[in-house]
This record gives structure tokens, sequence and C-alpha cells, in this order.
């Protein structure tokens, strides 16, 4: 009986000793939160970290299609496979709701570069954090801050200011003027100046006064700012730290074929390591490497321009010239300048292609076969033009050009020797590629000084200072042996030209002619496969699922959409 | 006169009174002899046998003794009567005196008789007279019993010629006999009428059925012990009204498994698990359905309460067979082989369908302009396959069948043994099973080995311990192709290179040969360890209260190892992942029962805490030069790549109830719970659920007693509140950290951190509040019995990712919204149509109905992104309406193209747009309903269960609107054989395809999923006694069945339940199958 008194007391005790008071406190074990992860200096360059990441997803490495939108219906290139990712059926591609959302993804991601950026300017200042490591980071996060909100305001017009941390539900947005986002823009990118190091004093890659300046100058032009403009582009072209490239170097240095402009895009090329003064903003990729975003082991995460933008060289069928060897004239994918792994999606326009190029068609080294492929030569022993050149201007009888599997396309999206060695279907570097290849495995220049350059021309073309701009645009075309341009010529269709020339599928032309309000203008004229384009499509739609969950307040939808 | 003709036996058992007196005191004048008999059966306790009417015949007597034994008592009460008696034991005979008038009793007394042991024998049989083998046979009170053998006799030793036997068997009523001098004692037991006496597990304890006051329904597990289910979850399905059990489609996986209707937007819609009592979250596959004895669903509120804060979603008590009760061990063997083959037909293109589609996607080219129906005679379809279907010379020659070659005859091989018995103070049962599934896609491997030992002892008369507890080994091996990419590979490729190695990627693109995964090392186990330690104790000093404590550990480890050269862009890769899982459940239930008059009370106090532990850990590497020692060595690989994580989570519990019953009328169930959850919101800790029910046995009123058809009739009414809780962590904002970036050639990794969720402090969980109204009768001498729920439920604060702009930075804020109601009705009946001796005939009939409403939303109207809408189901579909194609010559609008679905102007605004969409119609089923006959005859038993899901009008509908647009994609994938897309020389097809880029809207189009399955048949053959006699057994059955044989539906594709079930290569086939099994008792 005694133990039965004992066993029933012990019993009682566990029903009624309650558990102990923080049983029930959630602390996770798996992940962080503000509490604990955004406290020290580390932590915050974690949080600024972050930005370059999205920045990255958004313009480059995020899928196969996202990041084209950027190119397509503009008047560079067109969809060689009819899709609405590639923007055939205007309609579709821009629906405010539905289909694949392209308005709603790019709003988003740009809204999240925003408030990674608004995390940090609103935290920072109550931080534990020394002066000069705040100044460094609201610097940076009012740089990405602008860097988001000017590609909104580009694309979507005047877009809601949200300024600080949302650590609560907001329903109730309102569109701000373009011309305010503008202002918050230019004053964000005044303090990134000040805030900012020097480019020779930040990490490759690293955000830089220079980049900020130059962002500063595009701003203030599409502000209509244009003096202050030209100041801004001023500070950065006359800063010591940078310069055009203008000499051999890097990677292909010895390439007797190459020139100074393919060396800008050869591999390793693109920072300031390799000897380039011209990057000012270079989008990192790296191979392999965990935060790299590339791999060579499959596609997702690497920059497919390649895929996009090189011909689609295996469709071509030969048809005839040796009825004894039938086979293709192209052995597909390949490493060399047929495209790698193309599959001849965007193809360039003739106004990209041809047109822009006839005063200096032969004396202008971005036009030269190595930058600008024409002519290929075949590389199937099997095929009866085995070793011969196929050019585009006069392709042989049943080859069509331009066609998906045949036209000129530009070879820094893809350029020969840069496939990582696991994309050769031999294990050694040369020859076929692999299914999985399809990415540009280079660092992706975001802003170069070159583009400096032709800002500032644009500013003073604003300025009606038609002699600085013509001196600006000669700068830029006589490093790449073209002639000069006479300032009665320039106007912003030359510009708009000279940005292609220089820039081509390194331009994220939608920003530049939303910017502009010439989107319709430039692909009516020069763009005929978009024959559905209209003013409409100057601006982007406002997300429609972004209106209806904007329960509070309306966001009013851009014209011409319904 | 004979004593042989009319014996009464007279049974004066005095309640109370175990001793049998040896005095009496008598005073009768004129008495009957028969008042003077009983008078002293009455003080002794003695019974006695006499002929009634040889008694009668006797004239009345005078007797007066003090004090007297009871043999002189007897002498002197039959003095002058032609009677003498005999006393045997403590039986009195009462006898004529033989004719020569010599009484043999030595002395002239009659004999003092000493109680001595009797043999008794006999033989139990069912109603129709076959024997019953495996019934036990105590002696009332006492330890001393016995089972039966395989002829259905047994033989047991009483200590004295009198007393009570008591004959039960699983499944019949049992029956007290009370024996007096006899020796041989048949029995015959009918089946249990009625499932009123049956014990239904409520939680937290058990309750005789007629008391139970909820909506609490028990599955009937015998109909489908005998088919071939691998997971006990699908022996559910069409079981109890109001439990919705999804269909499987892979080897091994657990359905999905909701009652009544869905309560909740975006929290755990799943019931939740109880097994012998502790919380089970792991997979129902590691159980062995052999082992389980009861499988009882809480529905309403009312019941699900003593859950609290995780019941909305209805409770489901699983629990594991003990040993019965039975000096003599059960041994049980059954094996079973069955078949499985897709239900649905569906097969790929073969070449010439695959060229036709080829053709068609380029009918532009060729067909004839201008009306395109006459094929162009100079359309060269060489140049339009995709590149790696043509050679030098023109199209690949093949017309290779993949989906064939990928799949075979699924088979599972089951086999199961258990040993079970019990003795005095110990019971137990200890199984192992072998399950072995080979799915009906090549490598869909299954194989479980599992073992449970179950035991209990009576350590003390006040103590009791316990132990349930099995382990689960499920082996996974092997990577299997999916569907969709043998339906993807063209007929014109073979997965073969000219060598005979595998060409990995067919198509020269990223999708792999699905092939490709016949050669990795694919290693795939979980392991599940469970056991549940309990005590009983008899509080001392207080009668009727009993503490339990169970202490119940739950254990999984999951591996997946994995080994391809041919991943990694065919570099290779491998990867080593790991989970392990751990929770304890400690609960300590007092139980207080106390019977007071015609008041009946049974209090429940639970104090209890719950805590949940998980850790996983992936190593991938990419890139080998040498993959030999695969997933072992991955610090060979160039590209190393880890990541691990963990979660935790604790709950803590407190929890009253009250049964109360008086006079067996009127009855009342009242609980409380309260819960806390670490996973709540920092301002909402612990939420409290209360509930109360009512019920009232109407049939036990005395005006109720005239009436004979009904033999039982109860009313139920109850309320009550349970929860939905909130996921661990959703209340918290939370870092999200990743290697970022790299800055510079060669430069290190950095890691990059964002807030990935918003914090709402206010997090609440989920109430759902009900209203439960049920009616249980039986008619006809239970030949007829049925129960009756009327359910309407309210579910409050529902949790959801509210959609709020991006503007934010986020997309959503788990938030609680809105208001979902829940009405239905669920009607099961039960008849026996026919209990003939050698014919049974009995059909059960469920039906059941649930209509859900969005009642309210935050912010008070609908939620268009978030495809909610106020008065209409969760599930509504919201589309848009079409009207055919848009053929040749039509007006087409700019953005469709012919081919194109012809979308309706709904809102005859003049644009078609999204703003046309509007509420088609749901996903939800109108009613469902299941016909279960079983037949019996002499030895076989034939049943059948037909199983149906209805969608009435607009209900359960599912997209099934195939369409294609030309592009590299769709011109080199292979495709569903049946599925002929719009061109204009097939006009009337009615899949939309496009020649370019998609149309501005490309609606899908849903049909009606209706449908009546024959889901499961079964034939089973108990062999005749004496045969299984002379192989020492006491049972042998043999069994064949057949699972969804037969589906009625106008729904095309392979299957209207499953997902994708449409003309879909995502989706995957209900399987149908036969098997055959034995089932042996030693």
């Amino acid at each position: 009986m005694k133990k039965t008194i004992k066993i029933t007391i012990y019993a009682l005790l566990v029903f009624f000793a309650s558990c102990k008071k923080d049983f029930l406190k959630e602390e996770p074990i798996g992940f962080l939160s503000t509490a604990n992860g955004l406290v020290t200096y580390n932590d915050f360059n974690e949080a600024a970290n972050d930005m370059y990441r999205v920045v990255r997803t958004e313009f480059y490495t995020r899928d196969e299609n996202y990041p084209f939108d950027y190119l397509y219906s503009t008047d560079l290139v067109y969809d060689g496979q009819a899709s609405t990712y590639r923007h055939t059926n205007l309609l579709a591609t821009f629906a405010p709701s539905g289909g694949n959302n392209i308005p709603l993804t790019h709003w988003s991601a740009l809204y999240k570069l925003v408030s990674e950026a608004n995390v940090i300017i609103t935290r920072v200042p109550s931080a534990n954090l020394t002066d000069s490591q705040k100044t460094l980071l609201v610097a940076k996060a009012k740089f990405f801050r602008a860097f988001g909100y000017r590609s909104l305001a580009y694309l979507y017009g005047g877009v809601p200011l949200s300024l600080e941390e949302v650590t609560t539900p907001k329903t109730d947005y309102v569109r701000a003027a373009r011309h305010e986002v503008y202002e918050q823009c230019i004053a964000d990118l005044k303090d990134a100046v000040a805030g900012l190091p020097n480019i020779g004093a930040v990490m490759d890659g690293e955000v830089n006064a220079q980049a900020a300046g130059h962002l500063l100058a595009e701003v203030y032009l599409a502000d209509g700012q244009f003096q202050n403009s030209v100041d801004a582009a001023t500070s950065v072209i006359s800063s010591p730290l940078v310069s055009l490239m203008t000499k051999r170097f890097g990677s292909g240095a010895t390439n007797a074929n190459g020139n100074v402009y393919w060396d800008l895009f050869q591999p390793g090329n693109q920072n300031r390591k390799s000897g380039n003064l011209e990057g000012l903003w270079v989008i990192q990729i790296e191979t392999d490497v965990p935060g790299g975003s590339a791999v060579s082991t499959a596609q997702a995460g690497s920059y497919l321009l390649e895929r996009q933008h090189a011909p689609y060289v295996g469709l071509l069928l030969s048809t005839g010239a040796n009825s004894s060897k039938p086979a293709d004239p192209f052995l597909w994918p390949f490493d060399n300048n047929s495209g790698g792994r193309g599959i001849g999606w965007a193809i360039s326009t003739k106004h990209f292609s041809d047109d822009i190029w006839q005063s200096d068609f032969n004396n202008d080294i971005r036009n030269a076969n190595i930058n600008f492929v024409r002519v290929f030569t075949s590389n199937n022993p099997a095929s009866a033009f085995y070793g011969q050149q196929i050019s585009v201007s006069n392709p042989p009888p049943g080859i069509t050009a331009p066609s998906r599997g045949f036209y000129a396309y530009e070879a820094k999206c893809s350029p020969p020797g840069s496939h990582p060695a696991n994309l050769f279907a031999n294990g050694t570097s040369g020859g076929l590629l692999k299914s999985t290849a399809g990415g540009t495995y280079t660092d992706q220049y975001m802003f170069r000084l070159a583009e400096t350059y032709l800002i500032r021309a644009e500013a003073y073309l604003g300025l009606n200072d038609k002699e600085d701009a013509a001196k600006d645009l000669n700068t830029v075309r006589n490093r790449s042996n073209a002639s000069d341009v006479l300032p009665a010529n320039v106007n912003i269709d030359y510009i708009l030209d000279e940005r292609m020339r220089e820039l081509g599928v390194e331009e994220k032309r939608m920003l530049t002619l939303c910017r502009l309000g010439l989107v319709y203008d430039r692909v009516k004229r020069f763009n005929p496969y978009y024959s559905d384009i209209s003013e409409t499509y100057n601006l982007w739609p406002i997300p429609a699922d972004e209106i209806e969950r904007n329960k509070d307040a309306v966001l009013t939808q851009n014209p011409g959409y319904q | 006169m004979r004593l042989t003709t009319i014996l009464i036996i007279i049974s004066t058992m005095v309640a109370n009174a175990r001793s049998y007196a040896q005095k009496v005191s008598l005073s009768f004048k004129k008495a009957p002899l028969e008042n003077v008999l009983n008078e002293i059966g009455q003080q002794t306790g003695y019974s006695f046998l006499w002929d009634q009417q040889a008694i009668k015949k006797m004239p009345p007597i005078d007797v007066s003794v003090h004090n007297t034994d009871i043999k002189d008592a007897l002498m002197i009460s039959l003095k002058g009567l032609p009677l003498t008696c005999e006393i045997h034991g403590l039986v009195v005979y009462i006898k004529e005196k033989p004719k020569d008038g010599n009484v043999t009793f030595p002395n002239g007394l009659m004999p003092m008789i000493i109680p001595q042991p009797v043999i008794i024998t006999g033989r139990v049989t069912d109603s129709t007279g076959s024997p019953l083998s495996g019934v036990s046979v105590f002696l009332k009170g006492t330890k001393t019993g016995t089972i039966t053998d395989g002829h259905g006799d047994y033989t047991l030793t009483l200590p004295e010629s009198r007393g009570i036997l008591i004959f039960s068997y699983v499944g019949y009523d049992s029956k007290e006999i009370t024996v007096s001098n006899a020796t041989v004692v048949d029995v015959r037991l009918n089946p249990v009428a009625s499932s009123l006496n049956q014990i239904v597990v409520v939680g937290y304890g058990s309750q005789k059925r007629t008391y139970v006051t909820g909506s609490i329904a028990s599955a009937n597990l015998d109909v489908v012990r005998d088919a071939p289910n691998t997971n006990i979850a699908q022996s559910l399905q069409g079981n109890i009204p109001g439990l919705n059990v999804g269909p499987v489609t892979s080897a091994g996986s657990t359905p999905t498994i909701t009652v009544r209707g869905q309560n909740t937007l975006n929290g755990n819609t799943n019931v939740l698990i109880i097994l012998d009592g502790i919380q089970y979250n792991n997979s129902l596959s590691s159980i062995n359905p052999d082992d389980i004895a009861s499988i009882d669903l809480l529905k309403d509120a009312s019941s699900t309460a003593v859950y609290g804060a995780q019941a909305a979603n209805g409770v489901l008590l699983i629990t594991s067979r003990k040993g019965a009760i039975s000096p003599k061990p059960r041994i049980n063997l059954n094996t079973s082989y069955t078949t499985q083959t897709p239900s649905g037909h569906i097969r790929p293109y073969n070449r010439q369908e695959y060229l036709d589609k080829i053709r068609d996607l380029y009918w532009d080219s060729a067909y004839l302009a201008p009306d395109y129906t006459k094929l162009n005679p100079n359309f060269d379809i060489a140049k339009f396959v995709d590149l790696t279907m043509r050679d030098g010379t023109g199209i690949l020659p093949n017309d290779f069948n993949w989906y064939n070659a990928g799949t075979k005859t699924g088979l599972i091989q089951d086999n199961q043994l258990s040993i079970s018995g019990a003795s005095n103070k110990v019971n137990y049962l200890i199984s192992g099973a072998y399950t072995n599934q080979k799915g009906f896609i090549i490598n869909d491997l299954f194989k479980r080995k599992s073992l449970r030992t179950n035991v209990e002892t009576q350590v003390t008369n006040w103590l009791k311990v316990g132990l349930q507890s099995f382990a689960s080994f499920v082996n996974q091996d092997g990577a299997e192709p999916t569907l969709k990419a043998l339906f993807q590979m063209s007929p014109l490729q073979t997965p073969y290179n000219a060598d005979g190695s595998l060409n990995p990627y067919p198509f020269n693109s990223v999708d792999p040969n699905p092939f490709l995964t016949y050669d990795v090392s694919d290693y795939e186990r979980h392991n599940y360890l469970f056991a549940n330690i309990y005590t009983e104790v008899k509080v001392p000093f207080i009668n009727g209260l009993t503490y339990r404590l169970n202490f119940g550990n739950n254990g999984r480890e999951d591996l997946h190892y994995y080994a391809s050269k041919y991943a990694g862009g065919l570099t290779g890769e491998a990867y080593k992942q790991s989970e392990n899982y751990y929770d304890y459940t400690l609960d300590n239930i007092f139980t207080y029962t106390k019977s007071y008059k015609r008041h009946n009370l049974t209090a429940t106090a639970v104090y209890g805490a719950i805590k949940r532990r998980d850790e996983s850990t992936n190593a991938t590497g990419t890139g080998f030069t040498n993959l030999a020692l695969g997933y072992n060595s991955l610090e060979l690989a160039t590209t190393q790549q880890i990541s691990s994580d963990g979660w935790q989570e604790t709950l803590n519990y407190y929890m009253g109830r009250i049964n109360y019953s008086f006079a067996d009328k009127y009855l009342l169930t009242a609980t409380i719970r309260r819960d806390g959850y670490s996973g709540f919101a920092a301002n909402h800790k612990w939420g409290t659920f209360p509930s109360v029910s009512t019920g009232w046995i109407i049939s036990n009123e005395s005006f109720m007693q005239k009436i004979k058809a009904i033999n039982y009739l109860k009313l139920r009414a109850g309320y009550g509140i349970a929860g939905n809780q909130t996921q661990r962590y959703y209340s918290l904002d939370q870092l999200t950290q990743q290697a970022a970036y790299v800055f510079g050639d060669g430069g290190s990794t950095v890691i990059g951190q964002y807030i990935s969720t918003l914090p709402n402090n206010d997090l609440k969980w989920e109430r759902t509040s009900e209203i439960n109204i049920g009616l249980d009768v039986n008619v006809i001498n239970d030949r007829i019995t049925g129960a009756f729920d009327y359910y309407s439920r309210h579910t409050n604060d529902l949790l959801f990712p509210v959609q709020i702009p991006n503007i934010t930075g986020f997309s959503t804020i788990n938030s609680n919204v809105g208001e979902i109601g829940n009405k239905g009705f669920e009607i099961s009946v039960t008849s026996k149509n026919l209990a003939e001796k050698n014919l049974k005939w009995t059909t059960t009939f469920n039906f059941s109905r649930n209509i859900n409403k969005i009642l309210k939303l935050l912010g008070g109207g609908d939620l268009v992104a978030s495809n909610l809408f106020i008065g209409k189901p969760i599930t509504a579909i919201y589309g848009y309406q079409t009207a055919g194609i848009y053929q040749l010559n039509d007006n087409i609008p700019a953005g469709y193209f012919p081919g194109s679905y012809r979308v309706v102007d709904h809102n005859k605004d003049g644009v078609v747009n999204s703003n046309d969409r509007y509420v088609l119609g749901s996903q939800d089923p109108a009613y469902r309903f299941s016909v279960l006959n079983s037949f019996q005859y002499k030895g076989f038993t034939f049943t059948f269960l037909l199983n149906s899901i209805q969608g009435g009008k607009n209900g359960y509908l599912g997209s099934n609107s195939p369409s294609i647009t030309l592009s590299d994609v769709n011109v080199r994938n292979g495709g569903i054989a049946g599925v002929k897309y719009w061109t204009p020389a097939d006009p009337t097809s009615t899949y939309a395809s496009s020649p370019g880029a998609a149309p501005t809207i490309s609606p899908s189009i849903y049909y009606s999923r209706s449908f009546v399955r024959l889901q499961d048949v079964s034939l089973s053959y108990k062999l005749s006694s004496t045969f299984i006699q002379k192989l020492h057994m006491q049972n042998l059955s043999l069994y064949v069945s057949g699972k969804n044989l037969i589906t009625w539906t106008k729904w095309k594709g392979w299957d209207p339940e499953v997902t994708n079930g449409g003309l879909d290569p995502n989706g995957r086939p209900l399987l149908m199958g036969y098997s055959f099994g034995i089932n042996a008792t030693f």
C-alpha cells in the first residue's frame, strides 16, 4: 500500500507540475529572424549583398524568358519562333493579368529590390554601427533603390513610392508622377555618389561612385535635366580611374583576328583585374561557385543569351550542292563562331544587322565578322559544304537568311572558348557541346563607360549642343575605327543607332526605348515582325493583380490597357 | 411419473450470497410443498430440481424447524409423501420414492456432499449450426476458461457442478449459460445483432456505442480485410459517410483523408491521426494494415473537441490489436498476391499518329490554301520533324512505344504472421509482415518490413503496464521514370544508341531519356519506430478512479541517396539526403467512474505535452571524374553543395470531460480543452475549445415499449468548437539566407540575406464551431439499422496568405481572414435482407452531402487574385465560357487565331478580357455514396462495394482540354493517342491548336468528373472444419478479390478521381487489380 501511495503522489506531481514557462516559446532552429539576424555590420552587409543577387536574377539569370523581355519587341531583335514569351501577340504578352504575367514578374522583382534597400535605409540609422559604416551601407542601399525605381519608372511610368521598410500590410498605394520618381532617384543617387567609394577602391563588381554617377546622368536625362546630366556624366568620364579601352588587352590579346572591341567581351576581360578600365558596373557571373549563379552542369542559373540570340544552325538542311553528301552543313551545337548552342529565338532585325552599319561596314571593328558574325564556316565533315564559308548575305539555295537557322548575330553572346570544359561533349575543350549549353559564361556589363559618353551625347542633344554631342559620339566611334559623325547628323535616332552599334544585345534596350517613349516609333519603323505594336506599348501595364491587391486605393492603369 | 419429462430448474441464486447455508428455519401451516422448498432454497442458496406436475399434486404440508440442517429439514418436509431427495453438490433433486420403499441412505440420513470438480463439454455453433472455433468459454467470475477447437468443441473443468458459463466470440453476442449438474452444454451464438454494445474509442477513453452522443463512426474493417490495400487508409474509401479518402496511384503512397467539407483555405486539411492514443504524424504507409483492430472516426466538433486546436478536420483513432484472452495462443498467417494495371487506358501516339500531329501543327504548309483541307503534295515532312529525328536520308525509321517499355503489370506480395494470446496476467501480440509491391511503372517499388509487439501485464491488482510498439522499414530504392517523360518521348526515337548504350538526351535538349533512371543508384529508405509505454493505476481510497500515463515515442528516419552518371549535364551527380524526426507525447489521464442508482458518471481529465523535432542534411556533389563510389564519396565531386535545416515545435494541453447518463435514457457529454502551441503567435499562445452534446435513448422510454418495430432509437445533439493549428513559424519574420554573390573573378562566395516573410504577432488558430444533430435507429429486431447526421459548421479566423501589393516587398502576409460554412448530412443504413441458415445477405448504404461556402472575407469583397468568392465554395472555378473553336473563315478578333478557343464575351461589354471570367462551377462533389453488399452461403462470403462521387450540376468539375501551340517542344514531343488537334481539315475537333504564339486567352474547359466505381469485390471460402481439423488448424480460408474493376464515367483520360486524371501525361492512372490470398489460423 505504501508503494501505491508513493506512485500516486508521483503521478499527481507529474500532472500538476506544469511545463516550464518557456516550453511554448517559438525559437526557430533552422533560420534567423530580424531580431537576431539584422544586428551587426556583417548582418547588414549580407543584406546589401542580396541586392546584387536580385539585380543579377532580374536582368540576367532568372530563366530563359524573363531577362529577355528587355530585348524583344524593341528595334533590336524579333521572335524566331512564335511565342508570347518573345512578345509575339503583344496583346497576350502584355495582358495586365494572366498569361505569362510578364508585367507582374518584373514589377515584383524590382519592388523586391526597393524593399531590400528600404530595410537597410530604415534600420541602419538606429543600428549599433560606426558612422562610416552607416554612410557606406545607406549609400549602397540608395544606389540600388534608385536603380530599382528608375527601372520601374522607365517601364511603367509613375509608380508608387515606398521609402520605408514595410512591417505591416499596406494596401493603399497611389501612383506618384513619373517626375517625382525621378526626383527620388536623383536624391538617392546624389547620396550614393557622395557615399560610395571610387571604383578603384571597391571589389570587382561592387557598386561605386562612378557607377552611381553614370546612373545619375541617365536619370537626369530621363527627367529632362540635361545640364545636370552632362555634369554627372562628365564627373564620371573625367575620373582618372576610368577610360575607354583603346589597346588590345586581356585573355584574347594575342589572337591576331581579334580587336579591342572583341577583347571587351572575352572571358575574364570585364573586370578591372584584367586591365579593363571601361567597365563601371560589371555583373559578376562565376561558374560552378556557390553564389556565382552559372553552373556548367545545367542551363539553369546561366545567362542564356547565347541560347536566345545565336542562330539555330542545326536547323539548316543541306539541299543539294552535292547530292552524294546530303548531310547538314553545320554540326550543332558547336563551340566556334557558329553560335554555340543558339536556338535562333532572337533574330537580329534588318536594322540591327544591316542598316546601322552601312556607313562604315568594313572599317567599324564592331562590325568585323569576329564581332558581328555574318559569314559562317561549315563545320560538318560529312557535308558537301565542309570548310566552305556561307554568308547570310548570299546563302546557297535552300538556306534562307534571315531565318531562325541563319542570320547575322552579335558574337558577344557566345564568345568561342568561353564555354566551361564540362559543356563539351567529348569532355575536353573544343568542338561539340552538350545539350546543357546555351549560356553566356562571361561577366556582363550593366554600365560601361562607352555608354556614359552616349548618355552625355544625348544630354548635349537635349541642350541642342550637337557639337559636343557629336564629339562624344565620335569618341566612342573612333575607338572602333568608325568614321566621325557630323554634328548636323546627330539626332535621337542616330544616338539610338549608335547605342545599337556600341551596346547591341548588351543593352537593356526596352529600358532605353521606354525612357524615351520611343518603343512604338522605333519598332514600327525598324521591326515589322511586331505588326501589332501601338502607342500603348510605350509603357507596360500596371499589373492587374497589383491593382486588385491594392484594395484600399486605386492604382490607375496606363492608357490603352484593359 | 417420469422425472425426465418436464424438469424445471429453479435457480435461487441470491445475488450477494456466494456461500451456501446448511441451516434452515421454517414454519409453514398447510403450505404447498413448492413454497416450502422454495423457502429452503432461498435460505440455503441450493438449487432444486423437481417435476413440477408431481409436486403440484402433493397435498399441503405442515412443517416447523428451527436452525435445522438442510438434510433434516428436507426429510421432515417430505415425511409422509411419496418423495425423497438427493443432494449433489449444490443441487437438490426431489425424486419419487423407489417402489420397494427402501431408502438407501446410510444411517437413514442424507449424506453431506462436498462439491466436486465437474467436466463440462460441449460444442459452440453459429446461428446456422456451423461450428465456431476460437470461442472463449469462461466460468463467470473466475479465470477458469478455455476456447473451442476447430470443431467448435470445448472441454472445461469446473470446480463444482454449478455456475455460469460465458461464451464470447468477436462479432457475436456473448451468451451466459447457467449450469447445474449438466455435463454437456451446447451453445449457439448469434452474430452481433447491433453494434450497440460495440466499444467505441472516443479519445482518451472509450464508450459503449449506446452511450455515444457525438458523431462518431467506426470503420467496417472486416469487409475490406481481403482487399489488396498496402495502406490502411485505402480500406477506408467509401467505408464511412463523411470520410473522404482520395485515390492511391503510386506504390506505398498514402491517400489524402479529409472529413466532411473543407474547413480551411490554406491550413492543414488532413484528418488528425491518433494511433493507440498517441498523435501520429508519420506516414500511414508505415503501418501494417493487419495489425489494426479498429478504426474510429470523430466527425463533429463535439467529439473532436477533446483534441482541441488540432481537431477541426476530424480525428481518426486507430487501435492496434491486442492478444485475446484465451489460454491457447492464436497463430495467424495471411499471404496474398495481387496484380496491378491501370484502370484507364491511354497510350501514346504511334509513329503514324505522331507524324500526323506534326503535319497538323504545320497545317498552313501541309495543306493547300485557301481552305487547307487538301494535303499539299509538295509538303516534305522530313523538313519539319525535329533534327534529332532525321538523318542524312530522311526521317528515322523507328516506331518505338516508350510507354510500353516503361511499364508492366504491377505485383504486390503480402505476407503477414502474427502470434497472439493471453494468460491470466499478460496478453500479447507479436506480428511481422513483409509487403513487396512493384508498381506498374518500372522501378516504382515499395518494400515494407514491419514488426509489432503489443504486451500488457497486470502487475498487481491495481497496476497495469503495457507497451504498444512497432518498427517499420520501408525500402523504396529505385528511380522510376515519370509517365510524363514516357509520353513526351517520340516514337521515332529509341532509348538506345547503336552501340546499345542509353542515349541520355534523345532530343539533344535538356529533357533526359526517361530510362536513365534504370542506370542510376537510388537508395531510398524510410524507417519508422513507434513505442507507447503506458501504465494504468487504480488509485487507492477513491473507488473508480484510475490514472493512466501514456509515454508515446515516435521516430522516423528518411534516407535518400542517389548517384547518376547522367545527371549534372552528364558530368555525374550524387547526393545524400537524410532527415531525422522524433516526437514524444506525455499524457496524464485520470478517469473516474461512478454509478449511483440510475446515474452513471465518467469523468476524464488530461494533462499532456508534445514535443517534435526534425533535422535534415543534404549533401550534393556534381562533376565526377569517377563515380564508381557513387554517393559514398561525394568529396570526389568538383562542385560540392551542402545544406541543412531543422525545426521544432511544442504543444501543451489540458482537457476535462464528463460523460453522464441517467436511467440509460438521458446522456450528456461535456468537454473543455485548453491548448498551447509554440507556433501560435506571441499574442495568442493559448486557445480554449469547449463542447457539449446530449443524447436521448427514446427507445428506453416506457411509451416506446409498445412499438415493437423500433427496438432502438436515439437522438443526439451536440455543439463544439475545435481548432486548426497554424503552421510553425507562420507568424515570424523570417530571414532567408543563401550564397548570394561572388565579387571578382575567382572571388569567394558572399552570403546574402533578406526578409522573406512579414511577421504577424496576432495570428490565431482557425476556429470551427459545429452543430451536429443525429439519429440512430434499429428496427425490426435489428434487421435494419441506420444512422443519420446533420451538421452545420462555421469556421472563423481562416488562415490565409492574403495577397498584398508587391510594392511592400512581399506578395502575401499570413493572416486570419474570413469565414467558411460547411453544411451537410450523412446517412448510413444497414439492412439484413436475408438471414437464413445457409444464406445471408446484408446491404450497407452510405450517403453524404456537403455544401461548402465562403461566408466572409477580409475587407468584405471577393479576393479574385486568390480565387475566393463570397457565397461560393473554396474550390470555385473562375474562368471563361467558351463556344467551340474559331474556324478558318470566322471573324477572329485580334490576339486569336483559327484553332483558338472562342472565348465568350460573358459580360457583353464588347471586349473579351479578364473581366469575362465568372464562377463556372466548383470542384466540390454534390454528394458521395457507397453501397456494400455482402452475401454468405455456407462457407462462402461474397462482398462488393460500389463507390461513387457525383458532381450534380456544375460540381466536381475538372479541367480536361489539351491544346497545343506550334513550338519546337510541341513538334518534338509525343502525346496521347486520340487527342487530335484542330486543323481546317478537321474542323470538328474540340482540342485547340495554335499555329503561332498562344492566343491572348487560352481558357481551360471543364468537364464533370462524376463516376460510379466497382471499388472492391471479394469472394472468400472458409474451409470445412473437418478438413482443417486434420491440419490442426482453427481456421483456413481462401479468397480472391478485385479492386477498381469497373468505373462508369463520362470523363476522358486516366481516371476522374486522380489528380491530373484527364488526357494529361502528368497524371498517373488509378490501378486496378486482382488478388489471391490464404488466411490460416493455428
